[in-house]
C-alpha cells in the first residue's frame, strides 16, 4: 500500500470515529442537569418566557429530532449558533484555536529541543552526575503543580526582572513568541520530564541491542553510533509518548491559558460547559476530535519515516 | 484615597466606618484637586465582555463595559444614594406614579454623531421587553412606552409603581441606536456597538483587550478626562495584583479578600473596598424538608447562626452582618431594627418548641468551585450541627446548581444575590411573591405570605415616603419574624489603584465609571 491509500483509508477510518465522538457529546451534555434557556434568561426569568426561548432553540424537540438536525448542519459545514455568544460556533472557535495550538506547538518544540540532547547525555553517561541531575531535575519538575510554577515563572521573569508580559496573546509572530513564552515554559516544564524518561530508557536499552554492540566492535565513532543506530530508533516511542500528549494538551491548557489570561480554547470549554452552551461544546469536541485523529494520523507517517521496517499496511 | 495600610487599620476600626472612610476620601479628592485631561487609563478586569448587546447580557463582566458605552436615561449619583437624570435632562411622574414622562437632552448624540432621539429609546425598551430578552425582568408592571416628539418620551405602565425610575438606571435600559441596528443587524450590533454614553469602543481584541475612547458627542464637555481607557483581561487574581503592583495597569478590579493584604505597605499602590448592595442566605425548601416550614425551627435555625463568626472568617472581617431581607444597610427603607441576635440558647429552646425536637437533616446545594459558598456553607453546618440538625454540604457544579435551584429540587440552597438598583423593590418579587404574581415561587422554595405580598404591592405603588416608608419596615418586620430565607451577610468588593488614579470608586452595585477618572501628568 503507498502513503496515498494509507491517507485515504484512515481519512475513511476518520469518520466513524467522528460520529461517534459527536453522538456522545451530544448524549453527554443532555444527560447532566442544566437548562441553557435558564441559564440565558436569569433566574428571574418566567416560565412562559423559558418556554419560548426553548422552542426558538429547539430545545423542546424530541431529542432524535434535535441530533438530526445537528448532523445534517455538520454535513452543511454549519456548527450552529452559540447560545451564549449569539454568534457562529465556527467563527467563535476559530477565533481561539490559533491561540491554544500556537501555545501547543511552542511547547512541543521547546521540550523536543531540551529534552533531546538531556536524554543523549544521560543515557549515554548513565549513573553518571549528569544523568542524575536530569533525573534529579526531571523528577523535581514533574511533581510542580502547572499553576504554581506559571505563578513563580510570572514573579520571577515578568514581575522581578521584567523580561515577558504578564499576560496576553499579542500580534505579529515575535510578539506572540514573546507572549507565549513563559506559558510555553510552564508546559515544556511538565512535559520534558515524561519525555526524557521515556527517551532514555530507550536510548539505554537500545545502546545495548546486539546490532549497536556490533556497530560498535566495528569500530564506528560513538557520535556516529548515537545519530545512526541509536537515536532513530529510541525516537519511536518518544513520538508515540507525544503524539497522546499533544491530544491531551489542546484540551489540557486551560490551567497555563487561565494564570496567563490567553484568550485560548481551555478557557472557552469551561465557561460553555458553565453556560450549558449545547452548540459550543458540540462544535468544540468535534474540532478537537478531528484534531486528536489528525495528531494521531501524523504519528504513524513519522512512524514509516523513522522507521523503514513500517509499512503503509 | 487609602493606602494598603489604611485598608487593614479599617479593618480594625469596623466596617461601618471603613465605608464612611472611604466615600469621604473618594469624594475629597475630585473635590479639592482639578482634574487633569489627557493619559491612558489602562485597567485589568477578570473576564472579557461576551456581548455588547445588553438585550441578551446576563453577567457583571459584559455588563459593566457596556455601562462606559450606554447612556441610560437616569442613572444613580456617585455615592449610590440618589437617582439623577442622564440622557433624560429632566422627568416627571404622573399622580398616581403610572405614566413617567422625560424629556431628553438635545445636546447628546451617538458614536456616529447622529442625535439621540425619543425613537432610540422607543425602540432600546421595546426591544429589551421582547419574549426572547434576558432582562425583561427589569421593566415591572409593563410599560408602553410612546414618542411625544423627537425629545420627549412617555411610559405609561399597568399599575402604579414608584420604584420604576430606579430600574431605569439598569443596563436593561442601555440606549441604542434605531437606525445603526436596523442598518447593521443584530449579530454586528452586539460585536460592533454604537455607543450612546461617555465612551465610543475604539477596538475589541476579544479574550485581550477592550479599548475605549472618548465620544466626541457626549454632551459633558468636561468628561471623559482621560483620552483612552485600555481594559485588559486578566483572569488570574494574583496576575491582577501583580500588574498594578508593577505599574502595568493603573486598577486592578475584583481582587479578593484573601490577597487584599498583599499590597499593604507597597509603594504607590493602594486597596480600596465598598460594602456591596448584594447579600449571601441560604433558602430553605419548604416543599421538600417539611422542618423548615415550622416557623420555630427556622426562627431557631436563624438565631443559632453566628454571622459576625462568617464575616470574620470568610471576609476577613471586611462585611456586615445581615440584619434584614433587603440587601445592605445602604438600601432604600432598609432597618435593622427587626434583627435576630445571635442565641444559641435562645434557640435551642425554640427547636425543642417546634414539631422536630431532636433535630433533622438536610443537604445544602453550593455551586462547586465557589470558596466563599462552600465556606459559607461550613461554618453553617457546624453552627447548625450544636442544634443537633445535620447539614450536609453538596457542591453541585455552577450549571446544576442553578437547575436544582430554580425547578425546586434542591432541601436548602447558598445564593449570593445582588441589589442592582437604590430600591428594594427590585428583589421583593423574587425574594417574596409567587408565581400567580409574577414572583419566582419565594425564591423557589415555596414560601408564600399573603400579607407580605399586599403590603410590598402597596408599597410600589404609594407616593408618600412616610406611608412607603412604614410599609416596608412592616414588611421587614414579617420577614423577620417568619425567616423565609436565612440573611447571612453583605460581602464587600476590593479593587487596588496606583495613586496617579483619580476619581475612580466601585459603588455599592459593583457598577464604575471610567469617564470620571483622571490622571496625574506623566
Amino acid at each position: 500500500m503507498n502513503m496515498i491509500t494509507f491517507l485515504r483509508k484512515r481519512l475513511l477510518q476518520m469518520l466513524p470515529v467522528l460520529f461517534g465522538i459527536v453522538l456522545i457529546v451530544f448524549m453527554v451534555v443532555r444527560l447532566i442537569p442544566g437548562d441553557p434557556a435558564r441559564i440565558m434568561l436569569g433566574i428571574r426569568a418566567s416560565d412562559e418566557k423559558l418556554a419560548a426561548l426553548r422552542t426558538e432553540l429547539g430545545l423542546d424537540l424530541p431529542i432524535w429530532q434535535q441530533f438530526g438536525r445537528f448532523v445534517g448542519n455538520i454535513l452543511q459545514g454549519e456548527l450552529g449558533n452559540s447560545i451564549f455568544y449569539r454568534r457562529d460556533v465556527t467563527e467563535v472557535i476559530l477565533e481561539r484555536l490559533p491561540v491554544t495550538v500556537s501555545l501547543v506547538v511552542f511547547s512541543v518544540v521547546l521540550s523536543v529541543l531540551i529534552s533531546v540532547p538531556l536524554s543523549i547525555a544521560a543515557a549515554v553517561r548513565q549513573g553518571s552526575w549528569i544523568d542524575q541531575l536530569v533525573r534529579g531535575i526531571s523528577t523535581l519538575t514533574l511533581s510542580m503543580p502547572g499553576f504554581w510554577l506559571g505563578l513563580n515563572l510570572l514573579i520571577l521573569f515578568a514581575v522581578v526582572w521584567q523580561l515577558f508580559p504578564i499576560s496576553g496573546f499579542g500580534t505579529g509572530f515575535v510578539d506572540i513568541v514573546w507572549h507565549l513564552t513563559l506559558p510555553a515554559i510552564t508546559i515544556t516544564l511538565s512535559l520534558t520530564p515524561i519525555l526524557i524518561r521515556t527517551l532514555r530508557a530507550s536510548l539505554i536499552e537500545i545502546m545495548h541491542a546486539p546490532h549497536v554492540e556490533f556497530a560498535r566492535t566495528k569500530g564506528l565513532s560513538e557520535g556516529r553510533l548515537i545519530r545512526r543506530h541509536v537515536l532513530r530508533n529510541g525516537l519511536m516511542a518518544t513520538v508515540t509518548i507525544l503524539g497522546v500528549n499533544i491530544g491531551w494538551l489542546m484540551g489540557g491548557t486551560v490551567v497555563v491559558e487561565y494564570v496567563f489570561s490567553l484568550p485560548g480554547i481551555g478557557a472557552l470549554i469551561v465557561s460553555s460547559i458553565s453556560a450549558r452552551d449545547y452548540p459550543m461544546i458540540q462544535g468544540i469536541a468535534l474540532i478537537f476530535g478531528l484534531l486528536v485523529i489528525l495528531i494521531n494520523l501524523l504519528t504513524d507517517l513519522l512512524y514509516a519515516a523513522l522507521d523503514p521496517r513500517v509499512s503503509y499496511d | 484615597m487609602g493606602t494598603g495600610t489604611e485598608l487593614f487599620r479599617r479593618r480594625q476600626t469596623g466596617v461601618a466606618l471603613a465605608v464612611l472612610v472611604a466615600g469621604t476620601a473618594i469624594a475629597g479628592v475630585a473635590t479639592a484637586q482639578t482634574p487633569v485631561e489627557g493619559g491612558t487609563l489602562t485597567v485589568a478586569r477578570p473576564a472579557d465582555v461576551n456581548l455588547w448587546d445588553p438585550k441578551f447580557t446576563n453577567d457583571n463582566d459584559s455588563l459593566w463595559a457596556q455601562g462606559q458605552i450606554f447612556a441610560n436615561l437616569l442613572q444613580n449619583s456617585p455615592d449610590g444614594t440618589q437617582t439623577l437624570p442622564w440622557l433624560a435632562e429632566s422627568y416627571e411622574i404622573n399622580d398616581d406614579s403610572s405614566v413617567y414622562t422625560f424629556m431628553l437632552r438635545q445636546d447628546a448624540f451617538f458614536c456616529d454623531g447622529s442625535p439621540i432621539t425619543a425613537a432610540d429609546v422607543k425602540y432600546s425598551f421595546d426591544r429589551a421587553t421582547e419574549p426572547d430578552s434576558g432582562v425583561s425582568w427589569q421593566f415591572p408592571s409593563d410599560p408602553v412606552v410612546a414618542v411625544i416628539d423627537d425629545h420627549t418620551v412617555q411610559i405609561t405602565l399597568s399599575r402604579p409603581n414608584v420604584a420604576f425610575a430606579s430600574y431605569l438606571t439598569l443596563w436593561g435600559s442601555s440606549i441604542l441606536s434605531k437606525t445603526y441596528a436596523e442598518t447593521v443587524g443584530e449579530e454586528v450590533m452586539a460585536q460592533e456597538p454604537l455607543g450612546s454614553g461617555p465612551f465610543c469602543l475604539e477596538s475589541w481584541t476579544k479574550g485581550q483587550e477592550i479599548v475605549l475612547t472618548p465620544n466626541p458627542g457626549y454632551w459633558d464637555d468636561t468628561q471623559p478626562y482621560v483620552d483612552q481607557v485600555v481594559m485588559r483581561v486578566v483572569q488570574d487574581d494574583n496576575a491582577r495584583l501583580l500588574q498594578v503592583r508593577t505599574g502595568e495597569v493603573d486598577i486592578a478590579l475584583a481582587i479578593p479578600f484573601s490577597l487584599a493584604g498583599a499590597l499593604d505597605g507597597v509603594e504607590g499602590v493602594a486597596a480600596h473596598m465598598q460594602t456591596i448592595f448584594g447579600s449571601a442566605a441560604l433558602v430553605p425548601n419548604m416543599r421538600t424538608v417539611p422542618a423548615f416550614a415550622d416557623v420555630n425551627v427556622r426562627m431557631a435555625m436563624a438565631m443559632a447562626t453566628d454571622k459576625q463568626a462568617m464575616v470574620d472568617a470568610l471576609l476577613f472581617g471586611n462585611g456586615t452582618p445581615a440584619q434584614s431581607p433587603f440587601y445592605g444597610p445602604g438600601i432604600l427603607f432598609w432597618t435593622d431594627d427587626f434583627a435576630v441576635p445571635y442565641d444559641l440558647e435562645a434557640a435551642k429552646a425554640l427547636l425543642a418548641q417546634s414539631a422536630f425536637p431532636d433535630g433533622f437533616s438536610a443537604t445544602l446545594i453550593v455551586p462547586s468551585g465557589d470558596q466563599l459558598a462552600q465556606g459559607t456553607a461550613t461554618i453553617f453546618a457546624d453552627q447548625m450541627a450544636q442544634l443537633g440538625i445535620e447539614i450536609i454540604i453538596s457542591p453541585v457544579e455552577a450549571g446544576t446548581w442553578w437547575e436544582m435551584w430554580s425547578t425546586g429540587t434542591f432541601e436548602l440552597v447558598y445564593k449570593l444575590g445582588t441589589n442592582d438598583v437604590l430600591d428594594p423593590a427590585m428583589n421583593i418579587p423574587f425574594d417574596f411573591w409567587s408565581k400567580d404574581e409574577g414572583g419566582s415561587d419565594a425564591a423557589f422554595s415555596g414560601y408564600r405570605n399573603d400579607e407580605i405580598v399586599r403590603i410590598s404591592m402597596d408599597a410600589e405603588a404609594e407616593l408618600d415616603p412616610m406611608t412607603r416608608t412604614e410599609l416596608y419596615r412592616e414588611l421587614q418586620q414579617i420577614a423577620m419574624a417568619e425567616m423565609p430565607q436565612f440573611y447571612l451577610f453583605h460581602p464587600t468588593t476590593i479593587w487596588a489603584t496606583r495613586d496617579s488614579v483619580h476619581g475612580f470608586a466601585v459603588f455599592p452595585t459593583k457598577a464604575h465609571r471610567f469617564w470620571e477618572v483622571w490622571l496625574d501628568p506623566q
